[in-house]
């Protein structure tokens, strides 16, 4: 049997979707049960009987209006698929918006059980509804729920069971109408709402009014002002990384790592009459690659944690509001800060969050844009540099977020200017949730999701990219057992990219060049590698041990044969060039045309190129010229100049089109 | 004999990773190690269902 | 007059909801903001006003702001 759950968005509807459904990896109980892809059966915790029940999960949609284009997901799936049961979901804190949509969904004939959700909200805000009333009025069922807690769970599904079948009249019956026809559909849609208003009236007491000024709304004031907005918002992001990086997930990485390397050593004890190659392959191929990747496990799940708990509270779509007249001055909105923000999770989701803005350039801008923002799996890469090069300090990690933003402020400008962008008349609108304390139970479990994610990752892909790296490095062309690294496939295959990279860091080496190859699989694995090339790079990981060790920046430099500078640079070049091909998927799915999406490439390589050669060589002009390796500058020069003039070409080209076009 | 565990060990680790990805492809499952998987927009199971299959084996 | 120069705190009633963009328009009808409905302003922003319709908060930004008339 399937019940579909619909409401608005927002309304807790995917909340308890998750609820009812859990996740289930246990697939085998249901043999034969084709489950689909927004389907998933329900726990057996929620109910009794023989028969199975499966939820359906459609899309959010705040009405069935033909204008709003939503208009077909839900009537579509309703009329192919036939749930036996519907479930509407209603943010009862709104509940003369959420029953326009309500009366929408009597009318397609399936029988509807209410859930009047947040219920919590309006018990603590002391506004009372009256679900029996309602039941009259509306004709179905009428239950609160609360679905943080699952209040009311049990109920609900039980008497969606017990729909099953029977007829479902609809209060409001909308006029036949021609669709097409806008000002019928208003009239239409204008009497809808009228019904709605007088069922509203007699069904809810509010004991103050909502548009009363609240302390919610005296905190929003002061941080969506202008000013203060923008330090508040860098506050919070400093805190995010200050706690994760150095004050708790620092510390709790190291006695992991620790512990991890303990176990490594004694597997390298146990198998010391082993060939020493396989004992490369087993302890610093596989164990130490993954090692090198978990060790920041702490510091990516106390981010994930603090990310959560942001979410949770509301404040993120006032930072929307702080962020939007910024961004309306580069041809973004607000609307954009939102995918930039998930991006800092991991930019698949980020940029699949860009669906939400209606307008197409500025949509297909934000998919390109959104990986310039540091991700969870740049987070190691990040760290370690920190950690090697620059003592762990937190500045870096501050810089390169700082950055991340401001090259999407310079794309979306180029990309403006690419397209001919002038001022168009575009909207901001946002809802602003009431701020919450943010759940930490919540946030919690959102953590360890996410963690698991990332542990999930580190044993299968890294592990996977790790061993296929180390034993290019182990063998020669021939196969043969390669006598230095310097000899091995991997050398081989990298080299001529190392070129590439000379004059992002004044020297070739062939071992960065193999890191950022792999990158392009998983970020992740540029820490991977380079614990593969530069064994007893773990070492490193631990800022301990940095301490005791002098001079701990050279050192690091020493092993990869780098400065400073150029371990910024090359930094910059991992986390500001197109991102891993997963994200280079989703990118491409969002902008749907291959024209904008090898631009985006484009415009993220050569952007990754040229902020890590000026990085290079005006920081090593600053502090050493004397080291500046004047070739690899001038190449690299003339590499930036070439990308400047395809740049320009394009823009050319675009103008000359618009004049043509606008004669 | 050494050689031979290290050998072994190595080679099962490999075959169950290669096949847990397998059979989560063949699952529809995406995204794997996505941290956002449950959340994402686009999908409704833990794994998105739009974005690509991650390259396994590859430079 | 548009929502740019209401009073803060006073409910008024929307004459008029005039976007250049129907989808737009329709949006904000499904959210209760469509003539005949009531409106208060919350707040104003240097970038726009917050607002209350049917008991839930919106921030605005200026321009659309302009496209609502009270």
């Amino acid at each position: 049997m399937r019940i579909a759950l619909s409401g608005n968005p927002n309304s807790g509807k995917t909340t308890m979707y998750n609820a009812l459904t859990g996740s289930s990896e246990k697939v085998g109980n249901w043999a034969g049960v084709t489950v689909d892809k927004n389907e998933r059966p329900v726990k057996r915790a929620f109910y009794t009987g023989d028969e199975r029940l499966i939820a359906v999960d459609l899309p959010g949609a705040y009405s069935m209006s033909p204008f709003t284009g939503e208009e077909s997901i839900t009537r579509d799936y309703v009329r192919g698929e036939s749930p036996d049961v519907i479930v509407n979901i209603v943010d009862s804190t709104n509940l003369g918006r959420s029953l326009f949509f309500t009366t929408q969904l009597l009318e397609l004939g399936i029988p509807t059980v209410v859930a009047l959700n947040k219920s919590d909200l309006n018990r603590k805000q002391r506004t009372s509804l009256d679900p029996n009333r309602l039941s009259e009025l509306l004709g179905c069922p009428v239950l609160s729920t609360v679905s943080t807690s699952q209040e009311g769970f049990l109920e609900l599904v039980s008497v969606a069971m017990s729909l099953k079948g029977k007829e479902q009249r609809a209060p409001f019956v909308a006029k036949e109408i021609d669709p097409s026809d806008p000002d019928a559909v208003r009239a239409e849609d204008r009497r809808r709402f009228a019904f709605v208003n007088s069922i509203v009236r007699e069904v809810e007491q509010k004991s103050h009014r909502a548009s009363e000024f609240s302390l919610s709304d005296r905190i929003d004031l002061l941080l969506t002002g202008r000013g203060v907005g923008i330090l508040f918002f860098s506050l919070v992001m400093f805190l995010v990384f200050q706690i994760s990086q150095v004050w708790v997930g620092g510390p709790i990485a190291d006695l992991l790592v620790g512990f991890l390397e303990q176990g490594q050593e004694a597997v390298r004890g146990v198998l010391s009459t082993a060939h020493p190659l396989l004992v490369a392959l087993l302890v610093d191929g596989v164990i130490g690659g993954v090692i090198a990747v978990l060790g920041f496990l702490p510091l990516v799940m106390v981010m994930y944690f603090l990310i959560a708990l942001l979410e949770d509270c509301g404040y993120l779509s006032r930072v929307a509001v702080v962020l939007d007249p910024i961004f309306k001055k580069v041809g973004l909105s607000g609307k954009s800060v939102i995918p930039f923000v998930i991006s800092v999770g991991c930019a698949v989701p980020g940029i699949m969050a860009s669906r939400t803005i209606k307008d197409e350039r500025e949509r297909r801008a934000a998919a390109m844009l959104a990986p310039f923002m540091p991700c969870g799996a740049k987070i190691p890469v990040i760290a370690l540099f920190a950690g090697a090069f620059f003592d762990g300090a937190g500045w870096v990690s501050t810089v390169t977020y700082l950055s991340g933003i401001l090259l999407i402020f310079l794309g979306a400008l180029l990309v403006n200017r690419v397209t001919g962008n002038y001022k168009k008349r575009s909207y901001f609108i946002i809802e602003m949730p009431a701020y919450k304390f943010p759940s930490i139970w919540g946030a919690t479990k959102s953590m360890f999701s996410r963690g698991k994610s990332y542990v999930v990752k580190a044993a299968t892909v890294i592990l996977l990219c790790n061993t296929v790296v180390q034993i290019m490095q182990s063998f020669t062309l021939a196969f043969a057992v390669a006598e230095t690294a310097d000899a091995s496939i991997l050398a081989a295959v990298a080299k001529p990219f190392s070129y590439l990279f000379y004059p992002l860091v004044g020297v070739l080496s062939w071992q960065l060049a193999a890191a950022t190859l792999t990158g392009f699989i998983a970020k992740e694995n540029v820490v991977g590698t380079l614990a593969v090339c530069f064994v007893g790079l773990e070492n490193l990981i631990d800022t301990e041990e940095l301490v005791l060790l002098e001079g701990s920046g050279a050192e690091a430099a020493g092993i990869f044969a780098i400065t400073k500078v150029a371990a910024l640079a090359y930094l910059m070049f991992n986390l500001y060039s197109p991102p891993c091909f997963a994200a280079l998927g989703a990118m491409n799915a969002e902008v749907k045309s291959a024209k904008w999406f090898w631009g985006g490439v484009g415009l993220q390589l050569g952007v990754g190129y040229t902020v890590s050669y000026l990085v290079y060589t005006i920081g090593t002009l600053i502090i050493s010229p004397e080291t500046l390796n004047v070739p690899a500058a001038l190449l690299g020069l003339a590499a930036v100049f070439a990308m400047a003039a395809v740049v320009l070409t394009v823009i050319r080209r675009g103008d000359l089109a618009r004049e043509m076009q606008a004669k | 004999m050494e050689n031979a565990i290290i050998l072994v060990t190595v080679a099962l680790i490999l075959g169950a990773i290669i096949g847990y990805l397998i059979r989560s492809h063949r699952r529809g499952k995406r995204c794997i190690g996505c941290p956002y998987a449950k959340e994402c927009t686009a999908c409704s199971t833990d794994g998105c269902v739009e974005a690509p299959k991650t390259e396994e084996k590859e430079k | 007059m548009t929502l740019n120069e209401a009073a803060v705190g006073k409910e008024y009633v929307i004459e008029s909801v005039h976007t250049e963009d129907a989808e737009m328009d329709a949006f904000l009808f499904s959210l209760g903001c469509y003539s005949g409905e009531p409106i208060t302003v919350i707040a104003h922003r240097a970038g726009g006003p917050i607002v209350a319709i049917k008991d839930s908060r919106y921030s605005i930004d200026r321009s659309l702001a302009g496209a609502i008339v009270i």
